[in-house]
């Protein structure tokens, strides 16, 4: 089966768990009445009959939920195959630089001073603002003597990290006395993709659509560099330039999916693996067949999340539950090899 | 392509159109609804607005309640609330199959999930403070508004008063600094501008937490309560330690470092009834009298508990 074919198949694994996700939920609602509320929603022809409490259902929370978990799964299998690309290294993680724990500082920030309780989109805002300027200050001090090296920009992005983590874990523990104030926070920082609604598609559509569309368009440089920087140098390419490009831009596609869902670990980690397997180590595949893989990986776990237990398991859990007998099984392999 | 522009210019416009299209989106899909009037299908989706809302109407007016509202030991209002459905969390999907006219909520519910309802056209309700009596009886007033029930409103803040000039009365002339009380609960202890704080004054003791400088909910340490040396210590045991440490009084009977400790030596450690000392709803006076009756045990006697004008001929739980 060739390429395309398979891409052809994961798109539409994707549309159809994109349709589950629509139609499975706390309320009962009828596979007909679902079609014809999104066809009405979309054309304005009446194709069947519903309750208006079954479009609210549909329209305001299972829709966006479901557009949320493709754009955040999708961002982040994109961003992952990107690092992992201009890293060398299979095990490189979208929040490699620090983003997605400046996010979950972001985050927990709007919840500890009240401004969470006043303004809802503070949490998503103030996550996306403070993971951009962490990412940037890993690129600057990394950069400060120069073109840094992969080990440079790695140990400033986990000295980073540690120092986000430390501030985010200080506000917990300020936090402990106000425990509706701690409990926000713990959940924010468990990810999920409960309460979301069309404001969050706003804040974090445009930013991956637009970032998959600029990544995509440096798919044979990643190929090139895939060889080595040597390699890619002799190739033409700019090597310091294309890797701060897309450093930038796949920082600001991790920061935007932090901000609408916490921190989901492992995702952007295991679908390039797994996409890799499918399509080979072409970038040309691999980048829209990592945002397809990550996109259908995160409809999986939010539609068990939201089913297996009468309340709701966080999504964050899911996806390290999934991610971590992987990345042991990733480990092994290597200790094979 | 190559240069800083163009994925500067991916990353910023993105954001631009973002910022351009939030407050279109959202004033798009949110739905401000008032409350019909008067609500005949109520949720509440916590334990002090159940209890707050059974006292003021017939609960064939309620549509749902918050499990813990139908729990003996945690709710005031169980056996009331008996047969109305209970929920547990806030699911949007669940809440809108209920058709509710109105939603009940607190500070404790999900500012995200309180957005939600709200945009789903949902009327919610939010109490966001009751950390003093005049504050609860603030929200019982608003409710009653808004319930049409302002005359039954007035009933149960008459029943607030009535119960805590009892208890003002009946310690009047007490030596107040001589019970000097400590609230412990798991490690934690209520200081400045809490309810229980309030509770413990009113009931004629010295809050020790708020006189160590201590504000809100927080924990406390070994060293300090030795330090403060409470000559009463009061517990009450949280829904999800049941069963885990079924005798907490013993727990703290039992501590070591706490030998010395006049309550421990003195054996003045009181469990209270749960459901009095941890609710936000009016019921929250019946703690007073709880306190007091420790506290001053010579004149528990002539505390003279108002009957409940919702129940007249109920009941309540004294301290272990």
């Amino acid at each position: 089966m060739s390429r395309a074919w398979r891409l052809g198949m994961l798109g539409a694994l994707v549309a159809g768990l994109a349709f589950l996700s629509c139609a499975v939920g706390r309320a009962t609602i009828s596979v007909e009445s679902i079609s014809a509320i999104v066809i009405h929603a979309l054309t304005r022809w009446n194709v069947g009959s519903w309750e208006p409490w079954q479009a609210t259902i549909v329209w305001e929370i299972r829709l966006p939920r479901t557009v949320i978990a493709i754009l955040v799964g999708g961002g982040l299998g994109l961003a992952g195959a990107v690092m992992q690309g201009l890293f060398r290294n299979p095990l490189a993680d979208p929040g490699l630089l620090g983003v997605s724990s400046g996010g979950a500082f972001g985050a927990v920030l709007a919840v500890y001073t009240g401004l969470a309780a006043y303004f809802a989109l503070a949490v998503p805002i103030l996550a996306l603002c403070f993971a951009i300027a962490t990412g940037l200050t890993v690129y600057v001090v990394a950069t400060m003597r120069g073109h840094p090296s992969t080990a440079t920009l790695l140990l400033a992005g986990i000295a980073m990290t540690a120092i986000a983590s430390a501030g985010t874990a200080a506000l917990l523990s300020f936090s402990l006395s106000r425990w509706d104030v701690a409990r926000e926070m713990i959940a924010w920082l468990l990810g999920g993709l409960n309460g979301r609604s069309w404001t969050d598609v706003v804040l974090v559509g445009p930013l991956v659509v637009g970032g998959y569309l600029y990544l995509h368009c440096f798919a044979n440089d990643l190929d090139a560099l895939a060889g080595g920087e040597e390699v890619a140098s002799s190739l033409g390419i700019d090597v310091p330039i294309v890797r701060r490009n897309l450093l930038m831009v796949a920082s600001a596609v991790t920061a935007a999916t932090v901000a609408v869902s916490g921190v989901l670990a492992f995702v952007g980690l295991i679908v390039p693996h797994i996409i890799r397997l499918l399509f080979g180590p072409a970038h040309r595949w691999l980048l829209p067949g990592s945002f397809l893989g990550g996109a259908a990986l995160l409809l999986i776990a939010d539609l068990i999340a939201r089913t297996v237990t009468s309340g709701e398991l966080r999504l964050g859990i899911l996806t390290s539950l999934l991610g971590g007998p992987f990345f042991f099984l990733l480990l092994l392999r290597r200790a094979t090899d | 392509m190559r240069g800083l522009t163009t994925p500067l210019l991916t990353i910023l416009l993105p954001l631009g159109l973002s910022g351009i299209s939030l407050p279109l989106i959202e004033a798009l899909t949110t739905v401000p609804r008032e409350p019909s009037a008067p609500p005949t299908r109520i949720v509440a989706l916590t334990l002090g607005t159940a209890e707050l809302i059974a006292d003021l109407v017939p609960t064939n007016r309620i549509q749902a309640v918050s499990y813990l509202a139908t729990k003996e030991g945690v709710s005031n209002v169980a056996s009331l609330l008996a047969g109305v459905p209970s929920i547990r969390g806030v699911n949007t999907e669940e809440l809108l199959k209920r058709h509710p006219d109105l939603i009940l909520a607190s500070r404790y519910t999900e500012p995200a999930a309180i957005s939600q309802l709200r945009r789903c056209g949902l009327p919610v309700l939010r109490f966001t403070d009751h950390e003093s009596f005049r504050q609860i009886e603030r929200n019982v007033r608003q409710l009653g508004r808004t319930i049409e029930a302002q005359e039954q409103a007035k009933r149960i803040v008459d029943w607030m008063r009535d119960t805590l000039r009892a208890v003002r009365e009946a310690v009047a002339g007490k030596d107040q600094s001589a019970e000097r009380v400590l609230f412990f609960n798991g490690h934690f202890t209520a200081g400045q501008e809490t309810l229980t704080d309030a509770q413990i004054d009113l009931a004629g003791g010295i809050n020790l937490a708020s006189l160590a400088g201590i504000e809100g909910y927080a924990p406390i340490s070994d060293e300090l309560v030795v330090a403060l040396d409470p000559t009463v210590i009061v517990l009450t045991v949280s829904l999800r330690s049941k069963g885990d440490f079924a005798d907490p009084r013993g727990a703290i009977l039992a501590k070591s470092a706490w030998r010395n400790v006049t309550a421990i030596r003195e054996g003045r450690v009181h469990l209270l009834p749960n459901e009095h000392l941890s609710t936000r709803s009016p019921y929250a006076v019946l703690a007073v009298v709880d306190l007091a009756k420790v506290l001053h045990p010579e004149v528990a006697e002539s505390i003279d508990v108002a009957p409940h004008p919702s129940r007249p001929s109920s009941s309540t739980r004294g301290s272990r």
